[in-house]
């Protein structure tokens, strides 16, 4: 079995609709919404955390079966190790600052919250303004000699690396944590409660 | 069905486990995950076009970016949540001069730094969440330290919020 590729108007088509479905679902979980993150780095609503946990619970071992029978075709980015780590550290600081990530943003302005363009309109302008810092990045980033080759290891994800054993302790580490998360979470926020977040 | 789907809360597990299909759906159809980077660099290219009066060609990746802009508008509206909002209701606390400068201001750099970040890492954050699930290590690296690094200054702020609230 292959992946079915779409192209021309079928693939237009589905991926409308995946996205109809994906910008659905993280309003009606409440993930578009800035309150939910902002919470979540105080432990007040696990929300996003629990999202996170559970879709990687269920998502490793359906990954697993799906690729070993050729039905998906694992594909990870061209990704380096200092990038990914100076890229996280400026990520992390930007939504403790305004609590959204680019797909969060756009359901959450679709959703009323014109505040969002704010945040939409800094993203937008990281564009040409990381093009014009490019060089810099090559000199003191991507330049910089790499402590391991990432791309090995995510070319040789730990599916296929014989450690199969993570098939299983992965998913179950990650529900353990959630259920944790949801015990520790105050009764009266997220998780299906009843309060309207904004 | 459709009211009740409207109307109610979706729980996260239910949510997580629509992802991780929906993640793995795309691959299946489509070959590749969506969300990518480009996608939002297409969409400023294509903004320009319809600017200077061309009709833009949609693909795939923009047209998922749209999907999620109509899907969340239709759930919003539909599930009567849909309210115009010029500020966060935390910001209008703490007063005029807040909400007005330094609110929107903080709003302007927070979206600047979190696509910055993606675009030095490589991708975006949907690629990186789909990417997870195939138990690529440095995905892993790159979700723990946001997600620490965010409790940390989440924590730092809203100490400095309360301290001021008690003084």
């Amino acid at each position: 079995m292959q992946p079915l590729a779409l192209t021309g108007n079928p693939r237009l088509f589905v991926s409308l609709i995946l996205g109809f479905i994906f910008g659905f679902i993280l309003l009606k979980s409440g993930l578009a919404y800035r309150k939910t993150l902002i919470d979540q780095f105080s432990f007040k609503d696990n929300t996003f955390a629990i999202v996170f946990l559970v879709s990687v619970a269920v998502g490793v071992p359906i990954f697993y079966f799906t690729s070993k029978y050729n039905i998906i075709q694992l594909n990870p980015g061209n990704y380096q190790f200092w990038a990914i780590v100076i890229g996280a550290i400026i990520t992390g600081l930007g939504v403790a600052f305004c609590g959204h990530i680019p797909i969060t943003a756009i359901a959450s302005l679709a959703s009323g919250k014109l505040y969002s363009l704010w945040i939409l309109l800094g993203m937008l302008a990281a564009f040409p303004i990381m093009k014009m810092a490019n060089p810099i990045l090559n000199d003191y980033i991507y330049s910089k000699t790499e402590p391991m080759n990432v791309n090995a290891l995510a070319q040789n994800s730990l599916f296929f690396q014989g450690k199969t054993i993570m098939l299983y302790v992965i998913p179950i580490t990650c529900l353990v944590i959630a259920l944790f998360l949801r015990l520790i979470q105050p009764s009266s926020s997220g998780s299906g409660g009843s309060s309207k977040k904004k | 069905m459709w009211n009740k789907l409207t109307s109610g809360h979706m729980s996260p597990w239910t949510t997580g486990i629509l992802m991780a299909l929906l993640f793995m759906l795309s691959l299946y159809l489509l070959n590749e995950p969506l969300g990518v980077l480009s996608s939002y660099q297409l969409l400023i290219t294509e903004a320009q076009e319809i600017y200077n009066g061309y009709t833009p060609q949609l693909d795939g990746q923009e047209l998922f970016i749209i999907g999620v802009f109509l899907g969340a508008l239709i759930a919003a509206i539909s599930g009567k949540n849909f309210k115009l909002l010029l500020f966060p209701e935390e910001h209008m606390s703490k007063g005029p001069s807040y909400y007005l400068t330094i609110g929107p201001v903080l709003s302007f750099l927070g979206g600047f730094l979190v696509m910055a970040g993606l675009i030095i890492a490589g991708n975006t954050f949907f690629k990186l969440w789909s990417d997870s699930l195939g138990l690529y290590m440095i995905v892993a690296v790159f979700i723990i330290i946001v997600f620490v690094e965010s409790v940390v200054i989440g924590t730092i702020l809203t100490i400095k919020v309360e301290d001021k609230k008690d003084k």
